[in-house]
C-alpha cells in the first residue's frame, strides 16, 4: 500500500487518538463553536452531522489548523497540535471538500502527485502510486491519468479528490460532505465505494454530513452538533433509540423509523461477539440450553448436520422450560432494514446470520422490531 | 490611394524606412521587456498585499488619466528628449493593464481552490507559484496584450519628442505636409501594430486554453 515517504512526509504515522477540549471560536460576534469536548480513537469513523450554522464544518477546520481555535485545545496523539509545524500537520491529514477543488491546469495525475512531491517520494514511486490510487477509487490509470478535471464527470471528479487526499497516505482523514453535490444515486453509488476503501485502509475519518442516512450508513459513531456544542454521541444504534424521547433528534433523524431506517444495512444491529454462540458439536446440548436458559447468552446458533441452521432462544411469552428452537434464515451482504423485515415476515425465523465481509454475524428479530418500534432494549 | 510602387519606395529608400522600422521595433521591445517584468513584480506584489496593491494601482490610474503627448512631454524635463522619456512614458502608460489584470487574477482564483492547496500542506509560495499564478496566466496574457497596444502608440509618439523610429518619419511627413510619406508611414505603423497585436492574442489564446479555469 504504501510507498516510500521522504523527509518531508507526515508527523504521525498512525493516530490512536484525537481529542478535542474545551475548543470554541468564535466569528465576529456570534459563537461558530461553544465548549466542544470529544475524543476520537483511532480507526474510527465519527459522523458529524447538523444544521446549517451547528459549526461542523468549523470543527474540521480547526482540526488541521485552516483556522485557529479561540479556546481550548485540540491534541493528535496526545500532542496540542498549536505545537506543530501547520505545513506538516497538514500532510499528515487528508482532506476532502464538497467543492473538491481539483487544480483545473493540472492533469488528474498532477493533482494526485502533488502531496506525494511535497512528501519527497521519488518519481517512480509517484508514478506507481498515482495508479494504485486510481484503482483504489474505481478509475481506469490509462484512461483517466492524463485528464483534466474539466473532463471528468461530478462523480469522477470526487474520486479523483478522495484518490488526492488518500495519496500521501496520512492516517487522519476531514471530509466535508464530500458526496453531498452528487445526485442520490451516484451519491449511494460512492457512499459503498467509500465503506470498502474505509474497511481497506482502516484510517481514522472524521466526516461532515447533514444527510441522516449517510451518518447512519458510514458512522462507527454520530456526533450531533447544534449551534455548535455537542448535543449527541453515540452509536448509530444509540442515536435512533435515545430518538424517540428527544424532540431534536427526533426531528433530526426524520421521525418516522421505518422511514428513516429502511435503506440502512442490517448490519448496525449484529449481536456483539459473545452474546451468541454457535455449535457445531450437538453432543453437549444441555449445557447450551442452560447457557440460553440462565441468559449467559441470548441464543445460541446450531448448525445441523444437513447445513441446516436453528437458533435456540429464550422464550419471551413461555414460563415452561422457557426455550424455543426456531430456523435462521440466511441474508446477503448488505441487505437493508426494510429488506430483513420483509423476508422475516413471510418466515417463521426469528434470527438470520449475515455473511458481511469476513465475519458472520447474527440479526435477531426481536432486535429489528425493537428498533423500528424504538421503544425496547436493542 | 493609388500609391505607385515607385513612390512608396521612393518614400521608404529617403526615409532609410528599413532602418527605422528596426529602430521602432528596439524602442518597442525595451519598453515592452521593461513593462512585463516591471508589471509582473508589481502586479504579483498587489495580489498579496491587498493594502499596498491597492494604492499602487490607484496611482497606476491617476497616471493613466494624464493624456498620452501631455506625459511625454511632461517627462522631457527630467529625462530631456529622445528615446529616455520615450520608453518611460511606454513603461508608465503600460503598467497599469498588466499589473491591474496580474494583481485580479492572482485574487480572482477560486478560494477552495487555495484552501486545498493549503490543506495539502503547500506552503503560501507554493500555493502563489503552483496554483495562483498560472491560473492568472490568462488575464495577464490579456494585460498584456493591452500593453502591446499601448506601447506601440507611445513609441510611435516619441517621434515628436525626438524619438527615431517610425514616428519620426511620420512626423516629418507632417511637418512638410506630405501626405505620401504620411500615408506610408502610418500604414506601415497600422500593420505593425496589428501583427504585434496578433502575435499577443495568439499567446493569449494558448494560456487561457492551458490555464483557463473552465469548472
Amino acid at each position: 500500500m504504501k510507498g516510500s515517504p521522504g523527509k518531508g512526509a507526515g508527523l504521525f504515522h498512525r493516530v490512536e487518538s484525537l481529542d478535542l477540549i474545551r475548543v470554541s471560536k468564535w466569528f465576529l460576534k456570534t459563537n461558530a463553536v461553544r465548549d466542544l469536548s470529544f475524543s476520537v480513537s483511532g480507526g474510527e469513523l465519527i459522523a458529524l452531522i447538523g444544521g446549517s450554522g451547528s459549526g461542523k464544518t468549523t470543527t474540521l477546520r480547526m482540526i488541521n489548523r485552516l483556522i485557529e481555535p479561540d479556546a481550548g485545545q485540540i491534541l493528535i496523539n496526545g500532542v496540542p497540535i498549536s505545537t506543530l509545524d501547520p505545513i506538516y500537520l497538514r500532510r499528515s491529514i487528508g482532506y476532502v471538500i464538497q467543492q473538491i477543488g481539483l487544480f483545473p491546469h493540472m492533469s488528474v495525475q498532477e493533482n494526485i502527485s502533488i502531496p506525494l512531491k511535497l512528501g519527497g517520494y521519488t518519481r517512480v514511486d509517484i508514478q506507481n502510486r498515482i495508479d494504485e490510487l486510481l484503482e483504489l477509487v474505481s478509475l481506469s490509470p490509462v484512461q483517466y491519468r492524463d485528464r483534466r478535471p474539466a473532463e471528468l464527470s461530478g462523480g469522477q471528479q470526487q474520486r479523483v479528490g478522495l484518490a488526492r487526499a488518500l495519496a500521501a497516505d496520512p492516517p487522519l482523514l476531514l471530509m466535508d460532505e464530500p458526496f453531498g453535490a452528487l445526485d442520490p444515486l451516484l451519491r449511494r453509488q460512492l457512499q459503498e465505494e467509500f465503506i470498502r476503501i474505509k474497511r481497506e485502509l482502516r484510517k481514522t475519518i472524521l466526516f461532515v454530513t447533514h444527510d441522516i442516512d449517510e451518518a447512519l450508513l458510514l458512522g462507527d459513531r454520530i456526533a450531533v452538533l447544534q449551534e455548535g456544542t455537542l448535543y449527541f454521541l453515540g452509536n448509530p444504534q444509540d442515536l435512533l433509540i435515545t430518538a424517540q424521547q428527544d424532540p431534536y433528534l427526533s426531528v433530526l433523524t426524520g421521525g418516522d423509523r421505518l422511514c428513516t431506517m429502511r435503506s440502512v444495512p442490517v448490519s448496525m444491529l449484529a449481536v456483539p461477539a459473545g452474546d451468541v454462540i454457535y455449535c457445531t458439536d450437538l453432543s453437549n446440548s444441555i449445557r447450551i440450553r442452560d447457557a440460553v436458559r440462565n441468559k449467559e447468552v441470548r441464543g445460541a446458533v446450531l448448525s445441523l448436520p444437513d447445513e441446516k441452521l436453528r437458533i435456540l432462544l429464550l422464550d419471551q411469552e413461555g414460563n415452561g422450560n422457557g426455550i424455543s428452537e426456531s430456523p435462521v434464515i440466511r441474508f446477503a451482504p448488505g441487505t437493508t432494514v426494510l429488506e430483513a423485515l420483509s423476508r422475516f415476515s413471510r418466515s417463521s425465523a426469528r434470527a438470520a446470520v449475515l455473511t458481511e465481509s469476513d465475519a458472520v454475524q447474527v440479526i435477531l428479530l426481536e432486535d429489528l422490531i425493537g428498533l423500528l418500534s424504538g421503544g425496547g432494549s436493542a | 490611394m493609388n500609391l505607385p510602387v515607385t513612390a512608396i519606395h521612393h518614400v521608404w529608400i529617403l526615409h532609410q524606412m528599413t532602418d527605422q522600422t528596426l529602430v521602432h521595433l528596439t524602442l518597442f521591445f525595451t519598453a515592452l521587456l521593461i513593462v512585463v517584468i516591471l508589471g509582473l513584480s508589481l502586479g504579483i506584489f498587489s495580489g498579496i498585499s491587498h493594502r499596498w496593491g491597492g494604492i499602487l494601482i490607484q496611482s497606476l490610474n491617476i497616471i493613466e488619466m494624464i493624456p498620452d503627448i501631455a506625459l511625454l512631454l511632461l517627462l522631457i524635463p527630467i529625462t530631456g528628449i529622445g528615446a529616455v522619456p520615450t520608453i518611460t512614458a511606454a513603461v508608465l502608460y503600460s503598467l497599469l493593464p498588466i499589473v491591474r489584470n496580474t494583481s485580479i487574477g492572482l485574487l480572482s482564483v477560486r478560494p477552495e481552490l487555495i484552501e486545498n492547496g493549503t490543506a495539502l500542506g503547500m506552503t503560501e509560495r507554493e500555493i502563489l507559484m503552483r496554483i495562483r499564478l498560472p491560473l492568472a496566466l490568462p488575464l495577464i496574457a490579456c494585460g498584456m496584450r493591452t500593453a502591446v497596444v499601448y506601447t506601440m502608440g507611445i513609441v510611435t509618439l516619441g517621434g515628436i519628442i525626438g524619438a527615431r523610429g517610425l514616428g519620426a518619419v511620420l512626423q516629418a511627413g507632417i511637418t512638410r505636409n506630405n501626405m505620401t510619406v504620411i500615408l506610408v508611414a502610418g500604414i506601415w505603423i497600422g500593420i505593425l501594430a496589428v501583427l504585434m497585436d496578433l502575435i499577443a492574442a495568439g499567446g493569449e489564446r494558448i494560456l487561457s486554453l492551458k490555464y483557463g479555469d473552465r469548472s
